[in-house]
């Protein structure tokens, strides 16, 4: 039975790395909210305040368009699998300290 | 639906900003201990699955696309307060690392993707599985709260003045009804999918579907 959970929490972890192989398949055209911007006429006020580490999913540092993309969306889930996991461990203290399973 | 800075004026963004604090907060405080310890790593791991379909945009006619939202598939598996929680992870990561929703902007994004997006899923979720199949419940749910989201979001857009309310609630409106029903399809598979191979998730989640 336990194994049952941490197969799925592998299941959902592959497929995230395989989606972001597709990611460069994605449209590019305009989101609901950038074409209603360019519709409205205000597309022109979106500014970046802070200089991102890798803007619009792309590592500057890989020449390689496709392998910028596919690096920059697995930085991305190890940057939120760390962030949530690590958040509601801290959360979910109940049993946490208690079993020394795995 | 990322809001990118310069889009809200300060009058909007700030309140939304520490509403959404407050709502991060009593979320943390409502998830607090209700989350076993072998459930951690899976709400990471969905988490990190719902970042990497965000950036799957796909063509919803006009020359428009959209992307997988998931905060109602969250929101089904895990209940509001731990699904605002991931969203906000999410929001947050897109917003620091890749400009994706703006740093002033952040309280606004989070407001209505994650918080909004949570509760109108859980609402809908929950009521509609009194009266029809689950499964359809929670299509419902993947459709308002994509709905819900953009119409906040259109609202929050027009309090700032870009644009006069009401026809940028209805395009907002139009565009997202129809991101809406494939956030809706995505859902349903997903959630089907996960309740089949893992019945066990839900039998011991005492914060699945219900919780608010």
């Amino acid at each position: 039975m336990k194994s049952d959970i941490k197969k799925t929490t592998i299941v959902f972890l592959l497929a995230a790395v395989a989606l972001t192989v597709f990611s460069l398949a994605a449209s590019s055209f305009p989101d609901g909210l950038e074409a209603a911007a360019e519709r409205f006429g205000f597309d022109s006020l979106a500014h970046e305040g802070v200089r991102a580490f890798a803007p619009d999913y792309a590592l500057s540092c890989i020449k390689n368009e496709y392998l910028s993309a596919v690096f920059a969306g697995l930085l991305g889930i190890v940057a939120v699998f760390a962030l949530t996991a690590g958040g509601f461990r801290f959360l979910s203290k109940k049993d946490i300290p208690a079993r020394k399973t795995n | 639906m990322h809001i990118p800075d310069g889009f809200l004026v300060k009058e909007v963004f700030i309140p939304l900003a520490v509403v959404s604090a407050a709502g991060v907060a009593v979320a943390s405080r409502r998830a607090s201990g209700r989350l076993g310890g072998r459930m951690v790593p899976l709400v990471g791991a969905m988490s990190a699955f719902v970042f990497a379909a965000q950036m799957i945009n796909f063509p919803v006619g006009a020359g428009v696309s959209g992307h997988f939202v998931g905060t109602a598939f969250l929101t089904v598996v895990f209940g509001a307060p731990v699904a605002v929680l991931a969203m906000t992870a999410v929001l947050i990561v897109q917003a620091l690392v890749f400009a994706d929703g703006g740093i002033a902007a952040l309280g606004a994004n989070v407001f209505n993707m994650a918080i909004v997006g949570a509760i109108s899923a859980r609402v809908v979720f929950a009521t509609g599985r009194r009266v029809i199949a689950e499964r359809a419940a929670v299509f419902a749910a993947g459709f308002v709260s994509t709905l819900a989201a953009a119409v906040f979001c259109a609202l929050e857009l027009a309090a700032s003045g870009v644009a006069p309310a009401a026809p940028l609630v209805g395009a907002m409106a139009l565009t997202h009804a129809v991101i809406g029903l494939a956030e809706g399809a995505v859902s349903v598979g997903a959630y089907g999918a996960l309740k089949g191979a893992s019945p066990e998730i839900f039998a011991e989640n005492s914060v699945a579907g219900g919780a608010l």
